[in-house]
């Protein structure tokens, strides 16, 4: 009998070790700390840790900041009314994102998660650190439209910040430099790692058939070489064969590097939870994945610069679209866009504006 | 820093005796043509912009160095100047990189000088402008902020320049002369703005490094 209660223990325990084993979650030492859980097979994360250690103070103001219209001209446009948890941070169902006074951003929100790998932020890669992303948006005069002097006058005379301020940097006086690391410290634990997909690479769950047989394609079509797993991007910029938007004019990395070469080149995006960042690619042209995996198959428009292994298309039939798409959906993480820990204390303002 | 390096300059004087030291005082001027631009008449409302990397040498001996960012601002600014010491009567080498370092952006935002509040910061891209000039010339006004790091076109402009100080010579001006920046050259007319890097940041940044000269006094 109690031989048995052993085995059945020793039994537990293994299956308990093997799962741990194979998903193991790297609480990374840094001599500072903070820097948030990954999975043990990932690389390192390139956010420099050391020059701001993420502490709870300091991600609970990040947060905070990150909820609050206060940022913006007109009280309500907040970083979230961009970067919807649900929508994995991005603009959920909008092409393009609302800023203050009915304007439209330039192009499609990207979701946020993984920041901490990513050495550039923006499509064109034109923001080089973490630290600056925020003052984008809150200068855009389509987006926040308000200036850095503004923002911290309203940080300093507010009732609660100046003391989270001294709770998280040990200063009650507001900065540029601190609110910005503040920010950071909140968008580096957006970490999403925990799909189906991560789930089947650490063993602890399987590929179902159209699953698995995407999952192949994914890898023997290419994809792989731009999207490429863990992080489901190479961080490089890429012109996939979409004709220019003669409205919009964007011609992506160029105007950043001012290199012809690099003319409508924009960055790979992550594919993880791209069931959720609907609608795709830069200007958000493209409603569904269906559309996107049509683009590929016979609508690229190759130009200079579009990539040699996209020139002639990546064929797909219909019954590979449905399978690579059904590949893609394994990569949504339910636990990320669901996890409160990420979400606003206050869940809506009287007077909110809802967006048609 | 600047006490830290009189402190130095006086340990200095204090253990060498040579008889040719001498002390030299260098004073930065900011002149619109020949006229001082505090002048009420210059048509400039804003002049501003980084140099890293100030050097003064004589036979590869460092006399003077300041490595950190340094932000002049010709309208509001008390006028910067500064002494250094010299034991030889050869020429000297002086130095200084117009714009900010690579890693000015390595620990996230920076303080004092560089905080993005002096209106010397970039927000749509990441960057810093390291020269800003807000003129109206001939009623016409010009706005050029000029700048540009990696992966942008690189703006920086590093300025070198031989003197030789006659015996008795105790003061050096550096001086800029904002007027340059718009001064049109046969194939390239003067912009009305420019902010953004790129070609024509390039251009004004080679104009502004002509803006730049020293005179012995
Ligand atoms: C008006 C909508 C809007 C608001 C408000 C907004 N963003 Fe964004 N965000 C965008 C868009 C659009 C992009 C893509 C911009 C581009 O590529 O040029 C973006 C990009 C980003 C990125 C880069 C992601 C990547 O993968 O490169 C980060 C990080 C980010 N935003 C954080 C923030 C923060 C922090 C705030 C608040 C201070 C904020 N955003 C406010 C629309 C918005
Ligand atoms: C040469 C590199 C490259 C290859 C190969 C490639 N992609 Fe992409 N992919 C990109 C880039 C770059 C974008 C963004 C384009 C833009 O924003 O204009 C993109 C966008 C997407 C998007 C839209 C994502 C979003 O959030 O907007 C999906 C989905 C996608 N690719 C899937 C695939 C699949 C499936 C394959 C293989 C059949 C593939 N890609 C092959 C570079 C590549």
């Amino acid at each position: 009998m109690w031989k048995l209660v052993f085995l059945g223990i020793c039994a537990v325990l293994a299956v308990c070790v093997l799962a741990l084993h194979s998903w193991v979650w790297a609480w990374a030492k840094s001599p500072n700390g903070g820097v948030p859980a990954y999975p043990a097979t990932w690389p390192k994360p390139l956010y420099n840790f050391q020059a701001n250690p993420p502490t709870s103070a300091g991600i609970a103001l990040g947060k905070k900041l990150f909820y609050d219209g206060l940022l913006s001209a007109d009280g309500y446009t907040s970083c979230a009314s961009c970067h919807q948890q649900f929508a994995a941070f991005s603009t959920y169902d909008h092409p393009l994102s609302h800023g203050v006074n009915n304007q439209f951003s330039l192009r499609n929100a990207p979701g946020l998660f993984n920041l901490a790998w990513h050495t550039n932020y923006h499509l064109d890669g034109g923001i080089t650190h973490l630290d600056a992303q925020p003052l984008a948006p809150i200068t855009a005069t389509n987006e926040m439209g308000e200036t850095l002097e503004n923002v911290i006058q309203k940080l300093q005379n507010h009732p609660v910040y100046p003391a989270l301020f001294q709770k998280a940097f040990g200063t009650s006086k507001v900065s540029t430099r601190l609110f910005t690391k503040a920010i950071s410290q909140f968008l580096v634990t957006l970490v999403s790692a925990n799909s189906k997909y991560d789930r089947v690479m650490a063993g602890t769950d399987t590929f179902n058939l159209p699953q698995r047989l995407g999952y192949e394609l994914f890898m023997a079509k290419g994809c792989a070489g731009c999207h490429t797993p863990p992080l489901f991007t190479n961080f490089a910029f890429e012109n996939i064969g979409l004709p220019i938007d003669s409205t919009l004019n964007d011609y992506g990395r160029m105007r950043v590097t001012q290199n012809p070469q690099d003319s409508l080149r924009f960055k790979v995006p992550s594919l993880r939870n791209v069931q959720l960042t609907m609608p795709y690619t830069h200007d958000g042209r493209f409603s569904s994945i269906d559309q996107v995996l049509q683009h590929y198959n016979s609508g690229v428009v190759a130009h200079a610069s579009t990539s040699p292994q996209l020139r002639k298309g990546i064929s797909l039939t219909k019954f590979q679209m449905g399978q690579i798409k059904a590949f893609l959906y394994t990569l949504t993480d339910t636990a990320f866009v669901k996890n409160k820990v990420f979400a606003d204390a206050v869940v809506e303002k009287p007077g909110m504006q809802h967006h048609p | 820093m600047v006490v830290r390096l009189y402190i130095l300059l006086f340990l200095l004087v204090a253990s060498t005796c040579s008889h040719a030291q001498r002390f030299i005082r260098l004073q930065l001027r900011h002149t619109w043509g020949n006229i001082p631009i505090e002048a009420t008449n210059t048509p400039v409302n804003k002049a501003q912009f980084y140099i890293h990397n100030f050097s003064i040498s004589q036979l590869g001996k460092t006399l003077l160095y300041f490595p950190q960012p340094q932000l002049f601002n010709a309208l509001s600014d008390s006028p910067f100047a500064t002494t250094f010491l010299i034991t030889d009567t050869a020429e000297i080498d002086i130095a200084f990189t117009i714009g900010l370092p690579d890693s000015v952006l390595q620990n996230g935002i920076g303080e004092g000088v560089l905080d993005p509040l002096n209106g010397m910061f970039w927000t749509w891209q990441t960057g810093y402008v390291f020269v800003k000039c807000e003129a109206s010339v001939h009623q016409q006004k010009y706005s050029y902020h000029i700048g540009g790091m990696a992966p942008s076109p690189d703006a920086r402009r590093t300025f070198t320049a031989q003197l030789k100080l006659p015996a008795g010579a105790q003061n050096i001006q550096w001086v800029v002369n904002w007027e340059q920046l718009f001064t049109p050259s046969q194939n390239n007319p003067i912009p009305v703005t420019c902010h953004a890097p790129g070609p024509l940041a390039m251009l004004l940044a080679d104009r502004f490094l002509q803006a730049h000269s020293f005179v012995i006094l």
